[in-house]
């Protein structure tokens, strides 16, 4: 089955890299995952699971469970480096489980920070998709489970910023224009007037790589699901507007110093034996926007799924990928080698 | 020691209230504690707004010990300070007046306006369908209309059956 990220999209130019929403809830009789006992987190795990497997639909085929103690470290942290679960997740202690469909795109953590996380996630500009489907997930789970719901206060969750919707909405997106200029800085001062928050390409306290940021909603509560995706849309488009403005006026002025830069950044690339993940992003994202603005050519217009190459190259993915644990200079040298094979070859090159 | 307020039961809360340099030290029972917050600040300042204050910045009025418990997950006020996690649904009631300032700071407002379950949608709608029809009820006999309250009484009647369907 092909995954999310290998179907086809809007993604502006490459500017909208993936979409992704997220809906926090909780169950009434139990107390949230930070005052649960094993015994309520097995009660929770069981509870949602025949929840999903006894919709009306026919669900079960269409999904995997995946008990996280009897996973290892290793799986653990591939599957957030593809974002399929939480930093958070990876360091749970007591039972928690994963539901995940065959495709990736929606993911529900069990006894995260809350009872249950549905994330669901699109390539591309698509985030009323994304909430259709997490929603639709929702429904369903509703059928079965008595929701921790307060009339005023909407859905309840364990932490206060996550009130009334639950919903975080979120783009991915690739801005190496607007962060070279340095233009990237005021945007960022400004969108916090519009509840809106930027982050790293881990979430929350992470480091932005090769320019790729997240952009999400900071406010859950006093508006509606479709307000904050709206609000959130504009915005962003917005920034992609600025960001292609920018990446023109560079083409126009310096087109010379840029296609040596994207030239260059290939070159290194496709020959280089070993490679840290932060070069790596770097000269992916140069490679990326070069191919978009038509600066660098490759066979059959091949641009780079930098979604899935990305994940890959993050040291936990290498190892699966390489089947063996691998110290920090082998990963290096992995990483080079993946990249190598992956690199979209060049006209003439 | 007793309630200063109540003069009946045993005072569980101390709060030191430091106002204008003048420190005051009172001693409430749980239940005056919570009912009478406006007596310790009738000077026009209410609690809502001198916590929110106290969580903005150091320098308001300190409060000491008030330290509710949630009965039914155990968590406390100076818990959830500390982990800003709450530890049950039921911790949003207990905590109410003590985390609304600290929600709508975070969120702007204290109203949720989006989806909402549709099961306890329905359930609310019966409930409101209920109260209705109870005032209804009780005016028809006041105004001693028995015909209208019978049929009032049929409609309590089917609504009742509904909701246990």
């Amino acid at each position: 089955m092909k995954k999310w990220y290998d179907l086809e999209s809007e993604t502006y130019h490459g500017v909208v890299i993936s979409s992704r929403v997220r809906l926090a809830r909780n169950l009434v009789d139990y107390t949230f995952p930070n005052r649960m006992d094993d015994e309520g987190a097995n009660h929770v795990i069981d509870k949602t699971r025949k929840a999903i497997e006894t919709t009306k639909e026919t669900l079960t085929s269409f999904f995997e469970y995946v008990a996280m103690n009897r996973i290892n470290q290793v799986d653990k942290i591939a599957m957030m480096e593809k974002h399929i679960i939480s930093p958070q997740f990876v360091k749970v202690k007591m039972p928690a489980s994963l539901i995940l469909s065959k495709d990736e795109a929606i993911s529900i953590m069990i006894n995260e920070e809350d009872h249950i996380r549905i994330q669901s996630m699109a390539g591309g500009m698509n985030l009323e998709k994304a909430l259709e489907e997490a929603n639709h997930i929702d429904d369903l789970f509703e059928e079965a489970l008595d929701y921790a719901f307060d009339d005023k206060l909407g859905y309840l969750t364990a932490c206060p910023t996550n009130l009334g919707t639950g919903l975080r909405a979120s783009y991915m997106i690739h801005v190496p224009a607007l962060e070279t200029t340095g233009q990237l800085q005021f945007i960022l001062e400004a969108i916090g007037k519009f509840g809106l928050t930027v982050r790293g390409i881990y979430g929350e306290g992470t480091e932005a790589q090769g320019s790729v940021f997240q952009i999400s909603n900071q406010v859950t509560l006093g508006q509606t699901e479709y307000e904050i995706i709206d609000n959130l849309t504009s915005v962003t488009k917005q920034i992609i507007e600025q960001e292609l403005i920018v990446r023109h006026k560079l083409l126009k002025d310096k087109r010379k110093f840029f296609e040596d830069a994207v030239y260059r950044s290939y070159g290194i690339l496709s020959h280089a034996r070993m490679i840290t993940s932060k070069e790596a992003m770097r000269l992916l994202s140069d490679l990326k926007v070069g191919i978009e603005l038509g600066v660098i050519e490759t066979v059959d217009n091949k641009s780079i799924n930098i979604y899935n190459l990305m994940a890959k190259i993050q040291p936990a993915n290498l190892q699966i990928i390489y089947n063996k644990d691998l110290d920090l200079n082998e990963r290096d040298s992995a990483r080079a080698d993946y990249i190598r094979d992956h690199l979209p070859r060049l006209i003439g090159g | 020691m007793k309630c200063e307020k109540c003069q009946q039961r045993e005072a569980s809360v101390y709060l030191n209230q430091t106002l204008n340099n003048e420190t005051k030290e009172v001693h409430l029972c749980e239940v005056c504690a919570k009912e009478n917050e406006g007596i310790l600040f009738n000077d026009g300042l209410s609690f809502q707004q001198f916590l929110s204050g106290l969580l903005k910045n150091n320098k308001s009025p300190q409060i000491k010990s008030v330290d509710l418990t949630c009965s039914k997950c155990g968590m406390t006020f100076g818990d959830f300070k500390s982990n800003s996690k709450v530890g049950c649904a039921h911790c949003y009631k207990v905590f109410d007046t003590h985390i609304q300032p600290i929600v709508k700071r975070l969120q702007g407002s204290l109203y949720h306006t989006g989806k909402r379950p549709s099961k306890l949608n329905q359930k609310i709608q019966l409930q409101n369908k209920m109260e209705t029809y109870e005032s209804n009820l009780k005016i028809a006999l006041m105004k001693e209309d028995y015909e209208q309250a019978a049929v009032i009484r049929d409609l309590i009647k089917d609504l009742k059956k509904e909701a246990e369907l």
